[in-house]
């Protein structure tokens, strides 16, 4: 009687304990995983890769570093200006935002290249200094493009370049295949003459495979 | 009869507490960004301020650089409460000794503007006159981006974090890092 007793307490206390550690719903934090690294839910999307976007900025990068030397325009006794321009998105599917994220990590390796900081000032977007300067500094030379007593000197527009963006996806069968292709150029402010492009990154993915 | 009367309630609570268990056992896990990303993004970034060329290229009779701090501009699909957002900033710039940074680097950092009294809205007169003596001329700051992609129940989560001090002045960035990493997810969390 004592054992039927004591098994019905074990059971319960076990019943318990166990509808305790379901509640509330909340998801268990995971690891961290490697950002290169290629997971279930990305392999399955038909989305471009994070990794394809790692790679693809890594060799953006590394071509414009070897490419510098033998440019014209990035060799004089100034360094030139290059802020980030357009991104045209013809994928559908891949949000803008996703392009632009894996774009500053673009900036982050040229700006850990000797090479490419002799060369090239990196110019933060105007509206957000100005933002930031309205905010810091008061409205008094404000407009980083005024001269003034407490503005600065205005980027020479021939010696300023953007850094354009274009992203493609063909797409067949439902989504059962999607070829990516990617480039970035740089053109002269002025002119707006693309004085260099990558050479295309393609990356055809078929989700579920 | 009596004998099965015993036995079936013990078998009843069994089962439940089997089943209880055994529905824990696939408990969804999330891809937000949790208290130890947090620090881990702030001990990388700090880290690589130390290490930086920006920092070994400047000396004591480098010009002078003051700099506002502001708190991470959050670009991500993550609620990242406005604590987080100062937190990883400060840890930054804790990185190095106030002092170290003055004298051997000639770098000073001035109080945040949202921290005068809650920046511009409720500030007093007199608040805006010690704003104005700041005068910083860089600003240190950074971005939480992240990129989702889903399929079923699996979700993964890239982050990427790009501090940055930017010359307020002629607007060139004179300092960029980045710290990336993924998160992956399993199940739904409101199962």
């Amino acid at each position: 009687m004592r054992i039927y007793r004591g098994g019905v307490v074990l059971a319960a206390g076990a019943l318990v304990a166990g509808l305790a550690a379901c509640s509330p719903p909340k998801g268990e934090q995971t690891r961290r995983v490697e950002i290169t690294d290629t997971t279930k839910a990305e392999r399955r999307s038909a989305q471009v890769q994070p990794a394809a976007l790692v790679e693809f900025s890594d060799q953006v990068a590394q071509q414009l570093v070897e490419d510098l030397i033998a440019l014209q325009e990035f060799n004089g006794p100034t360094r030139v200006n290059v802020v980030f321009g357009d991104i045209v998105n013809k994928t559908g599917i891949v949000p803008t935002s996703d392009f632009e994220a894996f774009r500053t990590r673009v900036r982050q390796k040229l700006l850990q290249s000797s090479v490419s900081r002799n060369r090239i000032r990196w110019i933060e977007n105007r509206q957000k200094v100005e933002d930031l300067r309205r905010k810091e500094l008061g409205g008094a030379g404000s407009d980083v493009n005024q001269e003034g007593a407490n503005g600065p000197s205005p980027l020479a527009a021939d010696k300023t370049y953007f850094l354009d963006g274009e992203m493609y996806r063909v797409v067949r069968g439902d989504d059962a295949v999607n070829l990516y292709m990617m480039s970035f150029n740089l053109s002269n402010a002025q002119s707006r003459e693309v004085v260099w492009t990558n050479s295309p990154y393609e990356i055809k993915q078929t989700p579920g495979r | 009869m009596i004998r099965l009367c015993r036995t079936l309630p013990v078998a009843f609570v069994v089962v439940l507490a089997a089943i209880s268990l055994g529905a824990c056992a696939g408990a969804p896990k999330s891809s937000r960004l949790s208290v130890d990303d947090v620090e881990f993004t702030a001990q990388e970034l700090s880290a690589k301020l130390t290490d930086s060329k920006f920092l070994a290229d400047r000396d004591s009779e480098s010009p002078r650089m003051v700099v506002a701090i502001n708190k991470v501009e959050n670009l991500t699909t993550d609620v990242i409460p406005e604590a987080d957002e100062w937190y990883i900033m400060e840890r930054v710039r804790g990185s190095r000794s106030m002092e170290a940074l003055k004298r051997l680097k000639n770098i000073v950092f001035v109080v945040p503007i949202d921290h005068i009294r809650g920046g511009q809205a409720q500030a007093s007169e007199f608040d805006r006159l010690v704003a104005l003596g700041r005068k910083p001329t860089h600003e240190m700051s950074a971005t939480f981006r992240s990129a989702v992609r889903s399929s079923g129940e699996h979700r993964t989560d890239a982050y990427l974090c790009e501090m940055r001090i930017t010359d307020l002045t002629s607007r060139e960035l004179v300092f960029l890092e980045s710290v990336e990493f993924k998160k992956t997810a399993v199940g739904k969390a409101y199962d």
